[in-house]
């Protein structure tokens, strides 16, 4: 009798287990429209950041984009900022970051990411979230008048961070997936 | 005689005991054999109820199954009736969405948001985005509001996602929308 109760335990666990591995699996075409899903976060990022850098942008308008840009990242992320004139790279608070960039003292800045890619795909981790690194190219010039007082090119590795999350919506629960960017590390700058 | 007597007692003595050991034994036997034969019926009727749980939870599964896909298809249908009748309301969308996102300057994107935002019940109505679905399953991007949507659209000048499903309120303004990226289209 037991014996009996044992195997029927066995069998409730199994099939348990296995409804949470399907739970846990994500198809190739899923996993697919996650990781584009990331890309284009940085890509608005990119977009967010030359507005923002755009010395046209109105105050107002810079202030919301700053706001929209900062829901972009996980709360207290920093910003890598390096120079041709020094070797160390300094860290902002993205919120700072995007402040600092408002006001540089150039009459023109000119912002542009490229060469969009993942480094490091987005794999599961234990704690059910998914990481990844996407690497970026920035092109930064700096002009005053009609001279260019400054540029220069920086790599730049963004980690991605994917969680499925629920929310409610219209009385009934939505499933997404909210990806969220977190530090920025400068790794080379060349001219 | 006495001695005769004796060993005849010895003998009827000796009968009884094999006829009530013999008898012990049979009755041990049978008494080892009633244990074997309740275990065996108490391991059939444990695999029977195994098994009827098994099955029931089978037609569980299947009824389950069989209720999703209904309720798959009727959502379906009330979305293609949806879609159906509000199909001027999505185009005149369509048309905010796209002269948003092709503005020339801020003042006019904005002059477009404001009058775009007049079809929807508040400028926090919410905006789903489906980015993939498969077998019925949809996966969303975060949910965001009709205001924060449009103002993508003229700060990243992208094209506009497809529109899916409208939801009207009874004022006849849109209460919920629900989009669709250009690689959301990952059916099966």
């Amino acid at each position: 009798m037991l014996r009996n109760k044992f195997l029927l335990l066995a069998i409730l666990l199994g099939l348990f287990t296995q409804v949470l591995a399907q739970e846990r699996e994500v198809s190739p075409q899923r996993k697919q429209a996650i990781d584009s899903l990331a890309m284009e976060k940085v890509k608005d990022l990119s977009k967010y950041i030359s507005i923002i850098g755009n010395k046209k942008t109105l105050y107002a308008e810079a202030t919301r984009v700053m706001d929209r840009a900062g829901e972009l990242f996980v709360p207290d992320s920093e910003m890598g900022v390096s120079s041709l004139s020094r070797k160390e790279v300094n860290y902002y608070k993205v919120r700072k970051y995007f402040e600092r960039l408002m006001a540089l003292n150039y009459d023109r800045v000119t912002i542009e990411w490229y060469n969009v890619h993942y480094i490091s795909d987005l794999e599961r981790q234990p704690d059910g979230r998914y990481v990844g690194v996407i690497t970026i190219y920035q092109r930064f010039e700096g002009t005053s008048g009609d001279v260019l007082k400054y540029k220069d090119t920086t790599k730049k590795d963004i980690t991605i961070y994917v969680e499925r999350k629920k929310t409610q919506i219209g009385g009934r629960i939505v499933e997404f997936w909210d990806v969220l960017l977190g530090d920025i590390r400068v790794t080379e700058t060349t001219v | 005689m006495k001695t005769q007597r004796n060993i005849g007692g010895l003998v009827i003595l000796l009968v009884a005991l094999i006829a009530f050991g013999t008898s012990g034994c049979k009755s041990a036997k049978k008494g080892r054999e009633a244990a074997a034969a309740k275990a065996r019926m108490e391991q059939a009727a444990a695999e029977k109820a195994r098994q009827d749980e098994l099955a029931r939870q089978q037609a569980e599964e299947k009824r389950l199954n069989a209720d999703k896909a209904n309720r798959e298809l009727e959502e379906q249908a009330r979305r293609n009736a949806a879609s159906k009748s509000d199909t001027p309301t999505s185009q005149k969308l369509e048309q905010y969405f796209t002269s948003i996102a092709g503005s020339s300057s801020t003042t006019a994107a904005n002059s477009s948001i404001q009058e775009a935002l007049t079809m929807f019940a508040s400028e926090d109505t919410p905006v789903l985005i489906v980015i993939s679905e498969e077998g019925g399953q949809k996966d969303y991007d975060k949910p965001t509001t009709i205001k924060a949507y449009l103002n993508y659209l003229k700060d990243q000048r992208k094209k506009p996602d497809h529109i899916s499903n409208v939801q009207m309120n009874d004022a006849g303004r849109i209460k919920e929308l629900e989009l669709l990226k250009e690689n959301g289209l990952n059916k099966p």
